[in-house]
């Protein structure tokens, strides 16, 4: 077989790129082993070379990244990951959504964010830092291997962005040696093009990534055995962590609030659950951490929850990226082959710490009597096991498809089929969460309320007992009394809702009366004070949205009128828009006002407004819901939903459901095919008879009424006008289908009317009809120079303008030894100017003529010979018969879909913005608390 | 006995109960004929039978849509869901369905699509076809 040579192909970026990766790997793994064989006592040579290792490791991941970007930017269209996510539409400001779109890229943006991190201990200021880094590129070198994209045998390693896309399909394009040039790229998922998506997974994989600093803190601690210094080295770092993690979920739920079509911001969704267990544990640990820092109680603890964060990262990024939650969560990624990668991935990370742990247990340092009950660090720690036992929970669950996995991998080796004990997740997710989590919740809020006002072992003094009393009965009092105010503005409340409400109260006084009883002024303290306010107020938050959420589209008169039979009432949560017709839903008026097509994108108006009894208008906003296409065009992609602010409220408008004949060309084209038209031919003002309605043709013009449409010359283009009278109705409705003819190609473009359900279209057999046969053509002949106008009929005028070159390609490409001209002939008449463009070609000796066949003006016209001598052109020219008394051809159904209506998804968020608050808050107050705690620990030093 | 270990052991025995109730409300994959024996709410996986009629008319009712589904056993029954039909349904690989069987119709109250992957070979785009 002939190898081909192919043309055209970049291919210094693949082997660049995959040099790139092998350095990086082999950087990493060097300083794992050269750290390893010497950890006991570094000499300075040592220190030298790993120090180079990481830069060397640094810089390759900085370099792959960056030939990535080179040939995303490039269109480099022969490499499949540029392919699949770029296109030459795609804005360059979404090449960073592109970047990390495929499991590549965010691969790539881990490994990143661990050189980041690995750069502030890249000094060696402790003795800890170089095992810090060793486990650091110990990752790093476990995720390199995933961009391997190398065979073993018939097992693959690793998914290489720098592969070939001849190399991953086996398609026959591939035979021709430019393909390059025919190819163009995927382009990115139409949902992923937003802001959003620029700021939500670097935020979020920089928490993932940055939970590898407390693990690699405890690791580090039981290699060296240095129980003491690492616990207060490594807070602010375990803060920042939880800070940015947070945030980065924080902002999921954002953008699944602001720009999806979830309705909401939480969903239990199985990815969204992994992204918050490690936070939760990570919380957890943060506790006992502290605790350990104060009183050095829960040392162990604290190496269990930092360890146990990380390996819950990498156990979701097994979930997320295996495409093992395919039957349960609506947003992982597709199955690429990694599967067995991530589980040694996810093995090696518990392993490693559990012998370690196991090896060093009984040299771990602990308090020989136990914690008071009446101490911060005995309920702390409790709350802390509390916060353990909802992230055992939440991932209890979501864990089912990887229980399944596991009874088939039995069922492989003991030759029997388990498929029979296979479960699924909870029928309703979010209530089964919700039903556990909210007693957590309780838990939690009492627990960090009251420990507020306890104190450490170290400075409990004898009178504090009396003020912790007097502080918890200050804050009972309040929270019962705002909890008796709040009481109200539900409907009705089960009564674990009602603790729920009081404990979030409890959560925000206390906090307050802390900062006013203890705290005052000291505003190094106020890190705890905003987490546990902010945390108190999300509960509050939570519970408003949550019970109170309120779906305004509905209509139930209005719906039982529409459709007979509808017993489901809870289930009706969608609403039928009229264009034009307003609407009553549930306390709002609504009107849907018009739409308009952006970009890629159909943007809706629509007027929302509230009444009093006197007609008088209260309240008035406007909702921009949209659809989004995707990158051809061709179908709609998702839908953004529009949302008005409030501070007590919000409104979320969705868009479900728009017109067959907008969603989806090709189903648009069905349905067109599917329709039936019953034909219909008359003279103009004639009368036509339809089923229920009669039509006139006034007048036929030379139109053609496709927006946007991009005409050429020589297109032949014609519209009817149109009157449809209803029977037994004086209304007259003006319609105006058209037609438009390019050489072998037709456009279409029917009239529809909504409210009568019809739909008109002209046939193709309309150009027989007005367009003369050859034999009954009978040519007049003309001579004319640049500038003559000639009467050719009555009141008819042709008048030659001047001469182009310029011809279109899709008529005729003249080859060398041809020449090729067109004329630009004006004809005029009483009612219409139209420019036509018959062409004159030579050939050898052989002259051609290409005519012009014009439906309207009905004009055939030949450019049929040039005399040098005299400078003067001969044109031949048949005017057709008059319209006036031809029989037009008309397609009429009169069963046609409605084309002007959507189906809308409208609910009120009440106190939604307090879930936002409460969040920030507790975010910034791990902030706050991690830039703290690095000051202090910099000035103990 | 230290405090401690009473307070684990306690924690063990509650992790136990909630985690033993928890699994209460795992659910497990149905058929058609098995939902119909159950009577309650069940979770059922098939494919989108294509060559039968998908019908939602939404300018009738938006909140109808129904469609036939095959099951893990062959067996085909209509499904009507209460919500409009989603996007790319047609290009379904797999459909997830949560609901009761009534009759011989399974009313659906929740349904998750699993749709092909984007690597497929037949996506691939060429520019030349992109001419009307």
């Amino acid at each position: 077989m002939n190898e081909i040579r192919y043309v055209g192909e970049h291919l210094w970026v693949h082997y660049c790129g995959r040099l790139l990766i092998l350095f990086a790997l082999f950087s990493a793994f060097f300083y794992v082993i050269a750290f390893l064989k010497n950890y006991k006592d570094i000499s300075a040579d040592w220190i030298k070379s790993l120090k180079v290792a990481f830069i060397f490791h640094a810089i390759s991941v900085i370099g792959i990244i960056g030939l990535i970007f080179f040939m995303m930017t490039q269109h480099y269209y022969e490499y499949q990951y540029a392919w699949a996510h770029v296109s030459d539409e795609l804005p360059l400001k979404y090449i960073l959504s592109a970047f990390w779109e495929g499991q590549e890229g965010s691969f790539l943006l881990w490994m990143f964010w661990n050189c980041v991190l690995g750069f502030f201990f890249f000094r060696f200021k402790s003795k800890l830092h170089p095992a810090i880094l060793m486990v650091i590129l110990g990752v790093n070198l476990i995720l390199s291997t995933m961009l391997l994209g190398i065979y073993i045998g018939d097992s693959r390693i690793g998914s290489s962005p720098f592969s070939l896309l001849r190399h991953t399909m086996n398609i026959p394009l591939f035979n021709n040696a430019e393909y390059t040039k025919l190819i163009k790229g995927n382009g990115l998922n139409p949902l992923l093009q937003n802001y959003w998506n620029i700021i939500h997974p670097p935020t979020l994989f920089l928490g993932f990534a940055s939970t590898i600093i407390p693990f690699a803190y405890a690791l580090a601690a039981l290699i060296y055995q240095e129980y003491k210094n690492w616990i207060s080295e490594v807070l602010p770092w375990a803060l920042f962590s939880g800070f940015i993690l947070g945030t980065g979920v924080l902002m999921g739920g954002a953008w699944a609030y602001e720009a999806l079509s979830f309705g909401g911001y939480w969903a239990w969704d199985p990815v969204e659950n992994m992204s918050l267990v490690p936070w939760i544990v990570l919380i957890a640990g943060i506790h006992t951490n502290l605790i350990a820092k104060s009183t050095g109680y829960s040392l162990r603890p604290t190496f269990i929850f930092y360890f146990l964060t990380f390996i819950l990262v990498t156990y979701s990024s097994f979930l997320t990226r295996s495409g093992i939650l395919g039957d349960s969560s609506a947003h992982a990624f597709t199955q690429m082959g990694l599967e067995w990668q991530l589980v040694i991935f996810c093995f090696l990370v518990t392993l490693i710490p559990l012998v370690l742990f196991i090896k060093r247990n009984k040299n771990i340092p602990t308090k020989q009597n136990e914690e008071q009950m009446m101490s911060r660090e005995f309920w702390m720690l409790i709350g802390s096991l509390i916060l353990l036992f909802s992230a055992l929970l939440i991932s209890f669950t979501t864990s089912i498809p990887v229980y399944n996995k596991i009874l088939d991998l039995f069922g492989k080796v003991f030759n029997t089929s388990y498929e029979s004990w296979h479960r699924s997740t909870p029928l309703n997710p979010v209530a089964h969460h919700n039903q556990y989590q909210i007693w957590i919740a309780i838990f939690v809020s009492i627990l960090s309320s009251t420990s507020l006002f306890l104190k450490y072992l170290d400075d409990r003094k004898s009178n504090l007992s009396k003020n912790f009393y007097i502080n918890t009965g200050i804050s009972l009092i309040i929270s019962l009394a705002l909890f008796g105010f709040s009481y109200n503005s539900f409907e009705k409340l089960h009564w674990s809702h009602s603790l729920f409400l009081w404990t979030a109260w409890f959560a925000i006084v206390s906090s307050t009366v802390y900062v006013v009883r203890i705290v005052q002024l000291r505003w190094r303290l106020f890190g705890p004070v905003l987490s546990h306010g902010g945390f108190g107020i999300l509960l509050l938050g939570i519970l408003f949205t949550g019970i109170n959420k309120n779906i305004i589209s509905n209509n139930r008169f209005a719906q039982e009128d529409l459709i007979p039979g509808q017993t489901d009432d809870e289930l009706s949560k969608h609403l039928t828009l009229i264009k034009g017709e307003k609407m009553f839903m549930n306390g709002y008026w609504v009107l849907y006002e018009k739409d308009t097509f952006v970009l890629k994108s159909r943007i809706y108006e629509l007027k929302v407004w509230k009444e009093d009894s006197l007609n008088n208008i209260t309240e008035t906003f406007t909702l921009y819901p949209e659809v989004q296409y995707d990158n051809k065009l061709t179908k709609v992609a998702a839908a953004n939903p529009s949302t008005k602010h409030y501070i007590h409220k919000d409104i979320f408008s969705l868009i479900a459901q728009i017109p067959i004949t907008q969603t989806d060309v090709e189903l648009s084209q069905k349905a067109e095919d599917s329709l039936q038209y019953l034909g219909y031919s008359a003279k103009l003002n004639d009368t036509i008879f339809t089923k229920n309605h009669y039509l006139v043709i006034k007048n036929v013009i030379n139109h053609f009424n496709a927006p946007e449409f991009e005409f050429k010359p020589n297109d032949q283009k014609l519209q009817f006008n149109l009157e449809v009278h209803q029977l037994e109705k004086d209304t007259i409705i003006m319609a105006g289908p058209s037609i438009l003819f390019r050489n072998n190609l037709i456009y279409k473009f029917p009239f529809q009317i909504d409210p009568l359900q019809m739909r008109i279209q002209i046939p193709d057999t309309i150009y027989d009809a007005l367009i003369p046969r050859p034999d009954q053509l009978t040519y007049t002949s003309i001579e004319m120079k640049k500038g003559d106008e000639i009467e050719i009929g009555n009141n008819k005028y042709l008048k030659l303008i001047g001469f182009s070159k310029d011809i279109d390609p899709e008529i005729l490409i003249p080859d060398e030894n041809e020449i090729a001209i067109s004329a630009q002939l004006e004809y005029r008449d009483d009612s219409i100017t139209s420019i036509l463009n018959p062409i004159y070609m030579i050939k050898g000796n052989q002259v051609i003529s290409v005519p012009v066949q014009s439906l309207l003006p009905g004009i055939s016209i030949k450019f049929s010979k040039i005399n040098p001598e005299t400078e003067s052109m001969r044109f031949d020219y048949f005017i057709h018969p008059d319209i006036s008394k031809m029989e037009f051809p008309i397609l009429v159904s009169e069963n046609a879909p409605r084309n002007d209506f959507i189906v809308i998804q409208v609910i009120e968020f009440p106190w939604i913005n307090l879930v936002w608050l409460g969040s920030i808050m507790m975010m910034c107050g791990l902030l706050l608390s991690s830039i703290l705690k690095r000051n202090t620990k910099v000035n103990a030093t | 006995m230290k405090k401690s270990y009473i307070l684990a052991l306690l924690l063990i025995g509650a992790a136990i109960v909630l985690l033993i109730t928890a699994s209460k409300d795992f659910s497990t994959y149905n058929s058609f004929s098995s939902a119909a024996k159950n009577g309650g709410v069940v979770k059922i996986v098939g494919q989108l039978a294509k060559e039968m009629e998908i019908y939602y008319q939404p300018e009738k009712d938006a909140n109808h849509f129904s469609f036939y589904l095959t099951d893990k056993d062959g067996a085909t029954k209509l499904v009507v869901l209460k919500a409009p039909k989603p996007q790319d349904f047609e290009l379904s690989e797999q459909v997830v369905l949560t609901g009761i069987m009534k009759a011989d119709t399974f009313e659906a109250k929740t349904m998750l699509l699993k749709c092909p992957s984007k690597y497929k070979d037949e996506e691939i785009f060429i520019q030349s076809t992109t001419a009307l």
